[in-house]
């Protein structure tokens, strides 16, 4: 018989624990990073060592455990960390900062307000993602500043796909504007209307 | 009139863009679509829980599912629309890929004799790891040439007890060919059918939380995982660091085979997709990216 | 004579306009881009990155595939690096879109096995041609 009832699962022998040490971070076992990085969630003290190295980890998960660790901390120094890793030239960084300033919601908010107002067009396309995620009291008002200020048509592009998953009808005067402001992109009237009847559900209802 | 009997003929309808926007937000955090013709099936569904949740129309049930605290609501739904149901060899063209193409690439460069390591979590009340045993027995020419261990785990323990019973109703059996059950089965009266015991106590079964780091780390080296029908209810953060811990408990080329509707898409980037004639499958590869 | 003859089922029309697959993250992106499609007589499928985008053109023979460079879990480069490697999908004829212009991002897209770039926002017309253009169509 060829099948072979499995051993008793074992127990676990190595625990995380809290006490690793910051060096283990540098390890060269992957689950040994990871644990590091994990050991340090509680620890506040530690956000600058966490963000450091994220600079040179390759390990995808790794990565995830060191932005867990630092969504974990919270709070606005955190967000300031976590911020730069949005302009990486690394897709992974970009995707875990994103993910992490999603979570630090409100701690996030100045941190966003900046990245938004950033030279970069990928970098303020990847900010207003992040409001995707976020509560609409946040996210709204950001939402329609870009709609009434943002130069670049494709921030503005990213900013309408959001509107159209989490828009609440306090956007349909900015979406307005903004379809005034692009009268000649196609695109972009197509999507501001695309938006505004998610917005708006043109309810049927019958009596 | 009576106001309740006002408020009972007052139905709720659900508008084309609604629906619309229903499906985008479904398809994003899924990757399941429904066509025009599942409108009736959709709508009824999500009146129902708009009804059930107590919310005030389609607007405040999206509102709804976008809070923090919405994910009960949200496996309730999905669970609603999708079909959820199990039995022995269940999506068999999984059980077809393992036999004539994940497990010939897992023992290529290893000697008879050698252990073979599957898991299938969750393993509900036991059809898909019993299914995986018969179908190797029965389809894989060289089942005999290794040692085969089958891992079963799940989070409830009542599934887990009924599993180990081994006790199963014509309906699980549907799919078997009478010789089939004639083989692996013997009739346990008004219960239906009991699978006999040299299966039964082939697969071990385990109570196992997914999200549990510690819990998940007990297994290791293990050649192939099924995982169906569950990473589909974990939120985003939750499903990564489950598949995290599954790509932990796989050995290095370990393959992973998610149900028929999902994908890695949605989840992680930590698997390579593998195509074969069956099933399109993940497979861990070697180290850090 | 040991002839068996068999009347032959009515033919079900098969379906042989192309099929397109649109890989963007963005949905009002995609649902422009098979409004457009659609209207040009092209099936569309769409995937929101690379790996849904891989394991769509895994399954299905599509003529041509609409593919965006930023996406999450797996970017435009890295799905077309895996769509040229996989011998089912190697020939598979692939229109990249950028938010960018740089003629850096040009050279690079071709170099991932790109068949033509577009910048984003992406016209009708445009659109329309290009798709035509690669699935070997005249435009007239």
């Amino acid at each position: 018989m060829p099948l072979i009832r499995p051993a008793a699962v074992a127990q676990d022998t190595i625990a995380e624990t809290r006490e690793l040490r910051r060096d283990q971070l540098d390890g060269n076992d992957v689950h040994e990073r990871r644990r590091a990085a994990r050991a340090l969630s509680g620890d506040p003290a530690a956000a600058p060592v966490l963000a450091a190295h994220l600079e040179c980890e390759l390990d995808p998960r790794v990565r995830d455990a060191l932005f867990g660790s630092l969504v974990a901390i919270g709070g606005t120094r955190v967000a300031e960390l976590v911020a730069p890793f949005i302009g990486s030239d690394d897709a992974g960084l970009r995707g875990g900062a994103v993910e992490a300033l999603k979570s630090l919601e409100n701690d996030a908010v100045a941190t966003l307000d900046a990245l938004m107002s950033d030279p970069d067009v990928d970098v303020r396309i990847l900010a207003i993602e992040v409001t995707r995620a976020w509560p609409s009291a946040l996210a709204i008002p950001r939402l329609v500043r870009v709609f009434e200020l943002e130069p670049h048509v494709n921030v503005c592009a990213a900013a309408v796909d959001v509107a159209t998953e989490v828009g609440t009808s306090d956007l349909l005067e900015a979406l307005q504007v903004l379809r005034s402001r692009f009268a000649s992109e196609p695109y972009l009237l197509f999507a501001v209307d695309i938006a505004s009847d998610r917005i708006c559900g043109n309810p049927e209802r019958s009596a | 009139m009576s106001v309740l009997a006002q408020r009972a003929t007052a139905t709720l309808a659900i508008s084309a863009s609604e629906y619309q926007k229903f499906c985008e937000y479904f398809y994003r955090r899924t990757g399941i679509s429904f066509a025009e013709n599942k409108r009736y099936f959709v709508d009824k569904r999500l009146l129902d829980r708009i009804q059930k949740t107590g919310a005030s129309g389609v607007e405040d049930y999206f509102a709804r599912l976008r809070r923090h605290d919405a994910n009960d609501e949200i496996e309730i739904l999905i669970n609603l629309l999708t079909i959820n149901e199990t039995y022995f060899y269940r999506e068999d063209h999984q059980l077809e890929c393992l036999a004539n193409g994940i497990l010939p690439e897992v023992v290529s460069g290893r000697r008879k004799g050698d252990g073979i390591r599957i898991w299938s979590m969750p393993c509900s009340t036991g059809e898909e790891p019993y299914s995986i045993a018969i179908y190797l027995l029965e389809n894989w020419p060289q089942v005999d040439d290794y040692d085969i261990e089958i891992m079963a785990s799940d989070i409830d323990t009542n599934v887990l007890r009924a599993a180990e019973g081994g006790i199963y109703d014509a309906r699980s059996l549907h799919r078997l060919s009478p010789d089939l059950v004639r083989k692996y089965f013997v009739s346990a009266g008004a219960e239906g059918f009991k699978l006999i015991d040299a299966i039964r106590q082939s697969v071990r079964f385990t109570k196992v939380n997914a999200s549990d780091v510690a819990e998940m780390r007990r297994f290791g080296s293990i050649d192939v995982i099924f995982c169906r029908n569950m990473l589909i209810y974990f939120d985003d953060r939750s499903r990564r660091q489950v598949v995290e811990s599954f790509y932990d408990s796989l050995g290095q080329g370990g393959f992973i085979c998610l149900g028929h509707s999902e994908s890695m898409s949605r989840i992680s980037s930590l698997f390579e997709v593998r195509k074969f004639p069956q099933a399109i499958v993940y497979q861990k590869c070697g180290g850090p990216r | 004579m040991n002839m068996h003859l068999v009347m032959p089922a009515e033919p079900v029309p098969e379906d042989v306009s192309p099929q397109i697959l649109v890989v963007d993250d963005a949905t009002v992106v995609r649902l422009y881009y098979r409004q457009i499609l659609e209207r040009e007589g092209y099936r569309v499928e769409e995937a929101i990155n690379g790996i849904e985008g891989l394991e769509k053109a895994l399954q299905i023979p599509f003529d041509l595939c609409i593919v965006d460079v930023n996406m999450p879990m797996m970017d435009g480069y890295t799905f077309l690096h895996a769509l040229r490697r996989e011998p089912v999908t190697h020939a598979i004829p692939a229109l990249m879109t950028t938010s960018e212009a740089g003629p850096e991002d040009h050279q690079t897209a071709l170099r991932a096995g790109a068949n033509a770039y577009l910048v984003k926002p992406v016209s009708r017309d445009q659109l329309a041609l290009y798709v035509a253009a690669l699935l070997g169509r005249s435009v007239a």
